[in-house]
């Protein structure tokens, strides 16, 4: 008899893959939705590989200056996930979640830093908690950091936590944007190495 | 003058001795990387590490030019397979930074200090001297070795480059 799948494997390739994937990060935009105050839409969510070499050349340019929202996440789901914005539309999120006008925000402060840690916070709760309710196992996310750096910098800290043990990293992704498409975000969530370990090896075969 | 720019992606050891050659590692956080000259022979190379060492046991874990320890054993041998010597190399350590800090998270999180270490430790088993530094802090960096002069410079957010040796 085979093992019942995990929820990372079901996650990333059991037949609701798709729809598991769609349904989470779905919540997750409409949550944001609700901070801003305008509709948010997500790309189709997928599972992407890429080999750690070519991790930030994915993304952007190794120098693009980033703002990252990383949490941890603990229970059936043990991972983490980045948020990732360029420093211009972190501006013009803040902008939104403060009611300020557009071009305001020049700098983040510790406001607005909280505003963002705010987002991150709300968007990985409505992945989880879709998650949670199509498992019924308690998904937990950690406080946030927020982080303004190279993107290359930004992405060092994943890379240092799957390179023990692959040259490859697997990510769920979505891309999402407001209406006005002026904002544009990037939402990574990543299995912990040890999901590939053991009795998960044959994850992808 | 021309320059031609020569990117070290993670977990590469690039040697060169082409004087319009520049190694540089873009977007350091964690990350180290390892930069060796030979004056004489103006031979340059750097190493662009992710992780302090190398475990010792058989498993497969990819790449081991990505951990530090065997990074730097590397980048020697093939310093050496161009006649470069030992006596002579320059080495110049940057990078370790901390990105992150996060509430209640374990050590995992010093990746960056646990790198410099590793470094330190290598070289000082080989007997290299490190000329100069660049490491730990909290931001990341683009760090840059010019093969025609050995000149290493560091750059980090919202700063120039400057001149690190």
């Amino acid at each position: 008899m085979s093992k019942p799948e995990s929820l990372w494997q079901q996650l990333i390739s059991g037949a609701q893959s798709e729809t598991m994937l769609q349904a989470a990060m779905d919540h997750a935009a409409l949550n944001l939705s609700d901070m801003v105050g305008q509709s948010i839409t997500i790309d189709v969510p997928g599972v992407t590989t890429v080999s750690i070499n070519d991790m930030i050349t994915y993304v952007g340019s190794p120098e693009a200056e980033i703002v990252g929202i990383y949490l941890l996440i603990d229970g059936e789901l043990q991972g983490q996930a980045l948020l990732m914005f360029s420093l211009h539309d972190a501006f013009y999120l803040i902008d939104l979640l403060m009611g300020r006008d557009v071009g305001e925000t020049v700098e983040l402060d510790d406001l607005s830093q909280s505003a963002l840690a705010e987002v991150g916070n709300l968007m990985l709760a409505g992945f989880l908690n879709t998650l949670a309710n199509i498992s019924g196992k308690p998904l937990r996310p950690s406080p946030p950091a927020v982080v303004v750096d190279m993107l290359g910098a930004i992405l060092n800290f994943i890379a240092a936590s799957v390179g023990a043990t692959s040259d490859e990293l697997v990510f769920v992704e979505t891309i999402f944007k407001d209406t006005d498409r002026i904002l544009e975000g990037r939402f990574w969530i990543l299995p912990d190495p040890s999901v590939f370990e053991s009795s998960a090896s044959n994850l992808f075969t | 003058m021309t320059q031609n720019l020569r990117p070290v992606a993670i977990g590469e050891i690039i040697v060169s001795n082409n004087g319009d050659d520049v190694l540089v590692a873009y977007g350091l956080g964690s990350c180290v990387a390892v930069c060796m000259y030979d004056p004489m022979l103006r031979v340059g190379s750097m190493l662009h590490a992710l992780l302090p060492t190398k475990p010792s046991d058989n498993i497969n874990r990819g790449k081991p030019t990505k951990f530090v320890d065997e990074g730097i054993s590397l980048l020697l041998k093939q310093m050496q397979k161009v006649g470069g010597k030992q006596i002579r190399y320059k080495a110049y350590l940057c990078g370790g930074a901390q990105m992150l800090s996060i509430p209640n998270s374990t050590d995992a999180f010093n990746i960056g200090q646990r790198n410099i270490e590793a470094a330190e430790t290598m070289l000082k088993k080989m007997s290299i001297v490190i000329q100069a530094r660049d490491t730990g802090g909290k931001a990341g960096r683009t760090v840059k070795l010019y093969v025609g002069s050995g000149q290493v410079t560091v750059r980090t957010l919202g700063h120039k480059e400057h001149v690190l040796a």
